[in-house]
Parts: C-alpha cells; structure tokens; sequence
C-alpha cells in the first residue's frame, strides 16, 4: 500500500555546465519507473542567465513527449500532483553547473600537510590556485645559502636578504610565496599543519600572513578560510583570522603522523561548494519554490548511487561519470568508498585544457582514424568553442571517444582504480547518454579503467543515474526502483586477466555453456578482444583456466562462475593490463582499429 | 507550442541596428568619473584607479627581530596610511641605541593591513583609466566600480577571442567571406584600424598587422599556430567561427563588410561571447528608433547556425521539428529540426549542434 505522503511522482533535474537533463519519476503498475525525460542546454550564462530557463524547457518537452501537464499556464511547476496526473509530487535537482571553488592551500609542511588537503580538494569541485609551504624552503621561509643581511645606510640599517653578506639583494622568497598566494583571488583559503596536540609557533606564523592577506581585500570578496590543522591552535587561529575573515574548523586533516582523514576537509569544501556556488546559480532562487531538499552536487549523488548499489548488492563497484565540465570517479566496497572529481578533465569547454595537461600525443595514440596531429586538435578544440555539440559522423564519434578515454584514464590514475578489481564497472555522463553503439562505450571504459578479474560492464542511456540518486532524499524506494529497473543497461560479463605475455599465446580457455546457444569452448590469445553473445537476463556457466603467467585473481588459475548476459554479451578481455599499445604510429591505429571492430562497434547508423 | 517542441538554444547575436547596454568595470576598486546621462566618445575615461596595485605581505616581525606583540611600538607607519618608496615602516633602535633597523617601503602605495607578524602593503602600480570603448551614455554608476552605457549600433558576436579590446576604423582587406588575408593587403593605411578578414589570415599577415600596429582583427577561422601566435601578442581578434579555415557567414561578412570605414570596437572579455560594436552615426531619430535586440526564438523559421558536423558553419532554418528522435552516423539518438539550407536542401540536425542567430 502507498504511504500518503510519500511523493510518488517525481521530476530529477540534473544541472551540469553544458547540458540540463530533467527525468520524469512515477509509479508504473506498481513500480517506479522512468517514463520520460528531456536534455536542453543549461542556461546559466548570459542572455538568459537563469537555471530555470533551461530546466522549463526541459520540462515542456517532457509535457510535449508524454501527454502529461506539468507547468502551469505561467510556467511555474504543478507540485504536489493535482487530479488527472497534472503536475508532480516532487522536484529534485544537483548540479555541477558551477564553476569550481579556486582554493588555495597554506601550512606547514609541502610533503605532509599540504599534501593531505590536495588529495582531500580531490574529493570535490574544487581546483587548487596556490600552494604554499612553510618548510618548502628548509628554513623557515629562507632557501638554504641564503640569509638576511643587515646593510647599513645612512638612515640606518636596512634589512635585505642576500646570498651572503654585503652581496645584491634577492627577494625573500617568503614575500614571492605571499604575493603568489595573493595574487591567486581564491574563494576559499585552506590552513593545515601541525598533528593535534604538536606545536603551535610556526602555524600562527603562517596565520599571521593569511589574515593580512584576507584583511587586505575589500569585505564583500574575502576569502573564507578552512581550518583543518592542529586541533589546539583553533582558539588562536579564530583570534588571529577570525576576526576579518570567515573562518570555518574543521577536522584536522592530519591528525596524528602517518594518519591522514580528509573527510572532514571535504565535507567543509563540499558545503562551501554547496552555499557559495550552487545556490548563488542565477535563477536558482526560482527553484526553491520548487523544492523542499536541497540542491546536492552532482559528484554527491553519483557517490550516493555507487554506494547505495555496493551495499544493496554486496559488491565492490567503480563509477564513472563523464562529463562536459567535469570528471568523476566513486569506488565503493562494503562501507568504505572513495571519490575523485577532476574540474580540469572533461569533453567540453575545457577539453583544450585538458589536451595542454595529457599532451597531443597521448590522445593520437588513441585515435583510430588516418588524420594529423593538428587536424585532431582543430576539431578537439572547436569541440570545446561548442562544447553541446554532438558528433554526427563516425569520425567525430571516434575524436570524441579518444577524448573522453583520456580524461577518464587520467582521472582513473589519479585516484588510484586504474586496473583495479571490481564486481562492477559504471559509465554514466554525456557521452554514454543516447548512445546506440554500445560497442564503442564498452572499449572506452575498458579502455580508460582498464579493469581486471571478472566483473559486469553497464552504463547509463538515460544520462540521469546520478539524479536518481538524489531522489532518495524525498522516496528512498522511487529511487531504488527506477535506478534499478532503468538506470543501467548491462552490456555483459567481463573477464579481463592481467597478464604481460606476448602477442599471440593463448591467455584463457573459456567453456561457456549456457540453455540457449548450448556449449562452445574458445581458446583467447593475448590481445585480443572476444565477444560471446549471450542476451539480457540469460545465464550461462563459465569455465576459465588461464595459462601460466596470466592471472584472474582465483586459485590455480580457474575460475568457474555463473554469469548472466547483456546487451553485447560476453567480453573477454584478453589484452592484459596494462594494456601496451604498438610503439609505430600505423600499427597502433591498426590495432585499436581491430579493437574496435572485434568489440562489434563499427556498425553502420543513420 | 513552440516551448513544447523547442529546447534551449545556444544564440549568436548578428544586429544591423540595436540599442544594447554593457558594463564597464576597474579590475579593482577606484573613483568613477562620470555620472549617469553623460554622453561618452569611446576613448573618455569613465573610471580611474589609483592604486590598482597589487599585494605584498612581508613578515615584518622577523625583519625587525621582534615578536608579534612588540611589533606595533615600532611601526612609524600605521595601516591605512600612504607609503612612498624607501620611506620608513618600521624602526627599532639597536646596539644601545647607536644604529637603527628600519624597514623602508618597497615603493608607493599604502599600507592596507598588520596581522601579527605580518604587514600587507598595496603597492600602486601605474594609474589605471577605464575607457568607455562603448560610444553612447551612462545610464548607471557602480560606485567605485564602473558603469553601464547603452549603446546603438551594430553588433556581431564571435565564439572566441583574445587580446582584450580594440578601437579603431573598421577596414575590410578581402573581397569575399571565404578569401584569407595575405601580408600584401596590409600597409601603412592599416595602422590603427580593425582589419575584416575572411576566412582565415597567413602568418605573414599577422606578423605584418602587429607590425603597423594594427586596432584589431575579425576572422572567421585561425589555424593553430596563428592561435599560439597571438597568445603572445596583444591584438584584439575575434573569430566569428572556431580554429581552422572556415569561411565567415555571408551574412555576418556582408553586415561587416557594409561599414568599412566606419568606427569599431573589439571586446573579447565581454563575460559572454566576444563582440564586435559599431557604433551608429546618430542623425535625426536614428536613436530612437533602435530598440533592445529581443531574446532570439526557436519556433519554424527561425534563423539558426550549424556548430559542428559536416554542415559546420552553414545557415539555414528551422523547417520542421521531427516527432521522434533520430539515430546519426554516430550511433547517437537525438532529437533535433529539419533544416532548411537554401531552396530545396534540408537536413536533420541534432538541437545541440544548432545555434540560433539573428
């Protein structure tokens, strides 16, 4: 029986920097199901310069595909739902629209400290602009061989730093380091250092300069500062920074040597993201009256959906999502879990920079079509001039894949899942959205990630798995359901060994046995791709043994598992990991030319 | 019904003849001088910053061989007030009394913060002016921000620009939308002017544009090394289409092309698309009759620009808006509009590769 005051009709927004996804969310014969949804370009920016521009429009397409009234005649949303399924129960919105928080990082120790809020910044919107060290300098701020100096003159003694006395004045690399960190306009100053309980002299120094940095700007733009050191210096710190600026204590970051705990920092970033980002969208004060939750980042809501998935299932589980602006990265097993969101990485406006970072050639190595480096990059960065812009042709298909395999491996690096070993493996974000070549999705995750061990494959059409998640908020059972029955279509089993044997010898013997296509036993050499067909929801017995050097992560190297099919079947992986690409520019296309053809996406469309 | 049919669209504004208003703003903030009504030429100073300045914290208390709490007794300057070079910040005397140390100002400017240890002092660099850019008259003042001008004239929007703003006569160098512009074209006459290109321009070219000096530069395409080339100029340009070789839009060519000689403006940091404003010889009502351009609308017939595929850089109209989506060469399912390009062709084009423009 339903619950009166659970909304049943939902709609999803998902505000992202390019594109605006809204889904439609209801009860369907007794389960919650996806019944339509709409993708128009966000609208953040001048002329509309309103987020709920965008998300009408959405919604009047979904209004126009599915018969169903949900605006009213002056445009404001129907909520809750009226008689003659006319408007909704509830709205849901996350967003990535914003630009990330410019964060800059002060403490004491580059190796320690500083880099435990880094990886800590990791885990949200937020881009580091500057970064500054204590002891990067060995001495308290003066390079090693240089020292101050006392010149006198006649008005005195002035102080200068030189490399030894009586010698030209060089700058004191404490003021380069301030004026660097000044200069940086951060939204957010994040102040680490010191385990709790360790000394306290040298972080008030560098408190000292944060504040005069923060008092020097007019109120309406000071930066908020993050505490995160030192628990037993907060009282001082409040006294010397609080006072012209807003301070905000969180968690240290470090707490005792060898112990770092970022979450604190992250949650504290992630609110900031939060008040000082999403909610000052323009328009977004239209939306409030739309919505009772509040709008979460979309890098939340996709770690809500890959760990609700990990503990629903008992799996280990890596999501990706692939974005114009942004790429993220949750792996989950049991409770624990991880995120990275990579501000800089995405197929969109920012792909240029992204080409700067990863460097041309790293992308051409991918890129399985006969063109120049230049070309490549001409159609790359036009891409980022109009980054909604889809691909039409083949060709524009494989350039934007080959860009999308970079960003996401790049990511996949950083956080540490690059060839890890997982029950499942997630692709959402544009480029999986409405895409028929299922093909081309599979080689590019497995491409990018590069998974190992037996694991099963599924990416999000819809483009709204995300969202879903977000709707738990509001009906924790509308959003199990319709991410359950539609957030993902399985494209099959994978089995993937890590192996560094030579081209040509023979990896695995697979026995698949299963009701429909009865049994058929495959020899697989070393870097090659297979696909066994196997449909949706059938099931089939798996013998592996993999020869001597190859390793599946089971005993004796035999793995014996029930697995059920998908959209492309069975995959096997036979590539090793890492995959090794031919070192000759020709042999290279050639080869992922193959990859591409043997994981069945040169198909023919249109 | 249109909404129901219609997405958002991406628009690029091509305006023979509209009333528009843009903001002018110091990087920092200083004094505007100017007041709401006054009627601008596009190289009047409308604000000024005297100390556009930039930062410089130093951890006086260690210069000074001090600790923070007995680091005020020795400041001579106080926060707030004006430094000028090697003036004195900070003096305590030393060895029983016979020497000095003192902290001199780096340079001029005043002394805007002492936190503990540490003094900021903002350091003026030279005198920054806002011109105007934009001829027309203020219609508000941002307190020691800027202003707002409305402006008529006409304008065209590009998709990407560098080298900040450009002011000069606008001179067209190629008779055709497709034409690239060759160093030949260009001599002591284009000195100070904005120079229409068409398709694209050679390097020579451009080396001979920074050569003479040139206001600004309008084309439809840039190859990549010209793009890292001009990183390191400072020459306004504005594409009208993306990297490459790709022919300016007739119609943008034509409008362009019709005011050759007259005065122009480049403004790549627009917080939108980078724009080129002409700014109209008013006579008789010529001001009143321009209006506010209107928010562009998807509907049939509507103008719109192809952005990518295999049409890039064509346009056409909205012919009719297919009822379900459709699968490209790609593999990608979309929704998009028939397009109408030129009398009998029409193609389908997925929403996000189209542009509306007008």
């Amino acid at each position: 029986m339903a619950d009166p005051q659970k909304p049943e009709s939902l709609l999803v927004a998902d505000i992202g920097s390019v594109n605006t996804k809204v889904g439609l969310v209801d009860r369907v014969e007794g389960e919650y199901r996806f019944v339509g949804g709409a993708t128009t370009a966000t609208t953040a920016t001048p002329p509309s310069a309103d987020v709920a521009v965008g998300i009408r429009h959405a919604i009047a397409q979904i209004e126009a595909r599915t018969g169903r009234v949900l605006l009213t005649p002056d445009r404001q949303l129907i909520t809750p739902e009226r008689a003659g399924a006319q408007g909704v129960d509830a709205f849901v919105a996350i967003a990535s629209a914003p630009p990330p928080l410019r964060v800059a990082i002060v403490g004491l120790s580059r190796e320690v400290s500083v880099a435990s809020a880094t990886r800590a910044l990791r885990g949200t919107y937020a881009n580091v602009v500057a970064t500054l060290a204590l002891d990067e300098t060995g001495r308290r701020w003066l390079p090693l061989g240089l020292q101050e100096d006392v010149v006198a003159d006649k008005a005195g003694v002035s102080i200068a730093i030189s490399a030894r006395p009586g010698a030209q004045p060089v700058p004191d690399p404490a003021v380069i380091a301030a004026e660097t960190l000044a200069r940086a306009n951060p939204d957010v100053i994040v102040l680490v250092g010191g385990v709790d309980g360790g000394a306290t002299t040298a972080l008030y120094e560098i408190a000292n300069l944060v504040a005069s940095i923060v008092a020097s700007r007019d109120e309406s733009a000071r930066p908020v500062v993050v505490f995160a050191g030192n628990r037993e210096a907060r009282s001082q710190i409040a006294a010397r920074v609080g006072q012209g600026a807003e301070l905000r204590v969180v968690d240290n970051v470090e707490p005792a040597l060898g112990h770092e705990d970022p979450s604190a920092l992250q949650r504290g970033l992630e609110m900031l993201y939060c008040e000082r980002k999403i909610a000052w969208l323009p328009g977004m004060n239209a939306l409030t009256g739309w919505t009772a939750t509040p709008v979460i980042p979309s890098a939340r809501a996709l770690e809500n959906v890959v760990r609700y998935i990990a503990r629903r299932f008992g799996q280990s589980v890596l999501g990706a999502d692939l974005g114009a602006g942004s790429t993220t990265l949750v792996t989950a097993r049991g409770e624990s879990h991880t995120r990275i969101v990579r501000s800089d990485l995405g197929i969109g406006p920012n792909l240029e920079q992204m080409i700067m970072q990863a460097g041309i050639a790293q992308l051409m190595d991918w890129l399985p079509l006969e063109m120049d480096a230049d070309e490549a990059c001409l159609r790359w960065f036009n891409q980022s001039l109009h980054p909604r812009t889809l691909p039409v042709t083949h060709d524009e298909a494989r350039l934007m894949q080959t860009a999308a395999r970079v960003a996401l491996s790049t990511a996949a690096r950083e956080s540490g899942a690059l060839g890890g070993a997982f029950d499942l493996v997630l692709l959402t974000g544009g480029i999986a959205t409405n895409n028929a070549n299922l093909g081309a999705l599979a080689l590019l995750a497995l491409d990018a990630l590069q998974p190992s061990g037996v694991f099963t494959l599924a990416i999000d059409v819809l483009g709204l798995a995300p969202a879903f998640g977000a709707l738990a908020s509001v009906n924790a059972e509308a959003a199990a359901g319709a991410l359950e029955r539609d957030g993902f279509v399985t494209l099959g089993t994978v089995i993937a060994p890590i192996s560094s044997t030579r081209e040509g010898q023979v990896d695995l013997r697979v026995k698949v046995q299963s009701p429909g296509t009865g049994a058929m036993n495959l020899e697989v050499q070393h870097g090659s791709l297979e696909l066994v067909p196997l449909a949706p929801g059938q099931k089939a017995s798996i013998e592996v043994r993999a020869a001597s050097g190859v390793n599946l992560n089971t005993p004796r190297g035999i793995l014996k598992a029930e697995i059920e099919g998908g959209a492309l079947g069975l995959i096997i992986d036979a590539r090793g990991r890492p995959i090794v690409l031919p070192p000759e520019p020709e042999k290279r296309r050639t080869k992922v030319q193959q990859w591409y053809w043997d994981i069945g996406s040169e198909v023919t469309y249109g | 019904m249109a909404d129901t049919l219609f997405p958002a669209l991406a628009e690029t504004r091509m305006l023979p003849l509209a009333r528009i208003r843009r903001e002018r703003t110091l990087p920092t903030r200083g004094e505007v001088i100017v007041s709401v009504g006054s009627r601008l030429g596009a190289l009047d100073v409308v604000a000024r910053s005297h100390a556009a300045g930039h930062l410089r914290p130093v951890p006086l208390a260690r210069y000074m061989h001090v600790t923070e709490q007995t680091l005020p007794k020795y400041m001579v300057k106080q926060v707030g007030e004006e430094i000028q070079p090697r003036e004195i910040i900070a003096s305590k005397p030393e060895w029983f009394g016979t020497l000095r140390r003192v902290y001199r100002a780096p340079g001029a400017g005043y002394i805007v913060a002492l936190q503990g240890s540490w003094l900021a002092m903002n350091l003026a660099d030279a005198p920054f002016e806002l011109i105007a850019l934009y001829r027309g008259s203020v219609v508000s003042v941002m307190p020691r921000l800027g202003v707002v001008i409305e402006a008529t004239g006409a304008l065209v929007q590009g998709v990407w620009g560098i080298g900040r703003e450009g002011y000069g006569v606008l001179k067209k160098l190629v008779d055709a939308p497709d034409a690239i512009l060759t160093g030949d074209k260009i001599d002591v006459n284009a000195r100070g002017a904005i120079l229409l290109a068409g398709a694209g321009i050679t390097e020579e070219a451009l080396q001979r544009a920074v050569q003479e000096h040139v206001a600004g530069l309008i084309v439809g395409g840039l190859s990549l090394r010209l793009k890292e080339l001009l990183a390191t100029l400072t020459l306004p340009t504005l594409v009208t289409e993306g990297l490459g070789e790709h022919a300016m839009p007739a119609p943008i060519f034509e409008l362009l092309a019709a005011h050759s000689g007259d005065e122009a403006l480049i403004n790549t940091r627009t917080g939108a698309r980078p724009e080129v404003f002409i700014p109209a010889l008013l006579t008789g009502g010529a001001g009143e009759t321009a209006v506010p351009p209107s928010a562009l609308v998807a509907e049939i017939g509507a103008p719109v620009r192809i952005v990518a595929g295999p049409r890039f850089g064509e346009i056409g109209k909205i012919a009719e808006v297919p009822t379900m989506p459709r699968t490209l060469e790609s593999g990608m399912s979309v929704w998009g509009a028939e397009i109408e390009l030129g009398q009998s062709s029409h193609v389908f084009v997925p929403w996000e590769n189209l542009e509306l423009i007008g």
